[in-house]
């Protein structure tokens, strides 16, 4: 049973009223056209995907193990499968996004609205947790998040802090920034502690040449967003962290989702759930 | 039902001194609850490289019962990340040896034992979150058992079978604050999977797997609350009669540097 209005152009309002199997089935339709996911199907946990021939599969899982902060992963599909039956039964990962990266031999390839013609049966998909679902709480308990505020790309930075290695996959770990004032860094804290599946909290606040950052306004992914006086900048692990290191390993094949458009599960964003 | 007391120089221990111990074969006793107190314990298993990533994805989709403290690098026996220095072949007190799914002998090292191809995992176990419910005046040391349920897990390749869960008897304030307190605590099982009436869940009170009788009928002042166990992957690894797996001894686990208050959740 599906609210879908037919032939008109779909709003944001009305995309963040959707349950996510309605927005899933609007990107398998081709008429997603926002710029982000966030908002979209209010109350529901979105993920990254990453999709990988099977025999990068376990160095990547036991990267993803090494690496929780940066690497949650809420699903891992079975060789060849394209269904993520635990966290949205019926989807099909090949459509249900509103655009793929594809990447070959480490280098991009193509954007695509569906990979059902690259599929094979060696395939396996992994489903990481990402920041969009705990940027709503910092919100609602009035802690502003600029790049919300702007609505444009949360800024992200390679950092010098390492990742723990698992076979061929190494490398920094990616963080983002959000500008917290003061007074309400603990707060931040403690909200973002309680989505241990969505990075969790902060792994730095302050001094961003203590984590090897160089220059704030110059993200090496996203946008750059003011500091005001009295703001602090604070960083959090960064879903991109395992697709920059996966890149780096030129898998002769990966595919990921469009940064900011991920993937609607139907798990509720608030609970323990099923992890 | 609970096993012999430990002798206080082991429980005073630190990890690594403990792991010492256990290489030297002093560790003589058939558990290692309170030993080196305040450290995590983990249940051990270790499986060919061909079952590797099946038993990973086992454990990823079933995380209560298998929280995955660490893997290690096929055919390094040194858990890196939790306990670096130790050595996974000799620093356990027991190992089971395991071939075709069926146990085949107990033995002190497996240094003879070890491959190449071998990977370990390292699992969370609720023995970790004893000190803390201790000070928060839950008792651990009576009315606790290990039991076979009907719940299933979510199976991945060959992995499948229903879970294994640690039974307590707690008075219904108890059984809040252990709630509460557990939940912290999502590497080591996290809050409690079910409370109350054992059938519910199929819980097998005539063949408790710890301990040689059958678990008492529940007297009306307690409730009786269950925690999914680390012995979960070990039952499904032999359920799936993988040719060769190497675990823990019964009711022994590895002592990790982790201290159990600094990995809980705020």
């Amino acid at each position: 049973v599906t609210a879908l209005k037919r032939t008109e152009t779909l709003t944001a309002e009305d995309f963040g009223r959707m349950a996510p199997r309605e927005v899933r089935q609007a990107m398998r339709e081709g008429r997603f056209h926002l710029p982000t996911t966030r908002n979209v199907a209010r109350g529901h946990v979105q993920c990254a995907l990453v999709v990988l021939p099977q025999r990068y599969a376990f160095d990547f899982m036991v990267f993803c193990q090494r690496n929780h902060r940066p690497c949650p992963v809420y699903e891992v599909t079975d060789r060849g499968s394209w269904e993520p039956r635990r966290v949205a039964p019926g989807a099909d990962l090949r459509t249900d996004l509103a655009l793929y990266h594809v990447y070959r031999h480490g280098k991009p390839d193509a954007k695509v609205e569906a990979i059902t013609d690259l599929w094979r049966d060696d395939l396996v998909a992994f489903l990481l947790g990402c920041s969009l679902t705990f940027e709503h709480a910092l919100m609602d308990a009035g802690v502003g998040v600029r790049n919300v505020e702007r609505g444009t790309l949360v800024p992200m930075f390679v950092s010098n802090l390492t990742c723990r290695p698992a076979g061929r996959f190494h490398g920094p770990m990616v963080v983002t920034m959000r500008p917290i004032s003061e007074a309400q860094v603990q707060l931040a804290g403690e909200l973002t502690a309680r989505y241990p599946h969505a990075h969790g909290a902060p792994l730095h606040a302050g001094s961003p040449q203590a984590i090897g950052i160089v220059d704030l306004d110059r993200p090496d992914y996203g946008d750059p967003v003011t500091i005001h006086p009295g703001e602090v900048p604070v960083f959090w692990a960064c879903g991109v962290t395992p697709q920059a290191v996966a890149l780096e390993t030129r898998p002769e094949l990966m595919i990921t989702h469009e940064p900011g458009i991920m993937f609607l599960t139907d798990l509720p964003r608030e609970g323990d759930s099923r992890l | 039902m609970l096993d012999s007391p430990v002798t206080p120089d082991f429980g005073k221990m630190t990890a690594r001194e403990f792991r010492a111990a256990a290489r030297a074969g002093q560790y003589k006793a058939k558990t290692t609850r309170n030993v080196a107190r305040g450290h995590v314990q983990c249940a051990l298993v270790v499986l060919p490289g061909t079952l590797a990533f099946d038993f990973l994805v086992f454990c990823q989709r079933n995380q209560r019962p298998c929280p995955v403290l660490e893997v290690t690098d096929p055919g390094n026996p040194e858990p890196k990340r939790i306990a670096p220095g130790a050595d996974l072949r000799t620093d356990l007190p027991l190992y089971s040896v395991y071939r075709n799914g069926k146990l085949e002998r107990h033995v002190e090292t497996i240094v003879d034992l070890w491959r190449d191809d071998l990977v370990a995992f390292l699992i969370g176990s609720n023995t970790s979150c004893d000190m803390a419910l201790n000070r928060i005046g839950v008792q651990t040391e009576r009315n606790r058992w290990v039991l076979r349920t009907n719940i299933q897990t979510d199976p991945a390749g060959p992995f499948r079978g229903p879970m294994v869960v640690t039974m307590r008897w707690l008075t219904p304030k108890e059984a809040i604050l252990a709630t509460q307190l557990t939940a912290r605590f999502p590497f080591n099982h996290g809050a409690p999977i079910h409370i109350g009436d054992p059938a519910a869940i199929g819980a097998d009170l005539q063949n408790p797997m710890t301990g040689n009788e059958p678990v008492p009928e529940t007297p009306k002042d307690v409730v009786p609350v269950f925690w999914a166990c680390s012995m979960t992957p070990q039952a499904v690894a032999i359920a799936a009669g993988v040719e060769f797996m190497l675990t823990s001894g019964p009711s022994l686990g590895f002592i990790a540097d982790l201290e159990t208050d600094k990995v809980g959740l705020p």
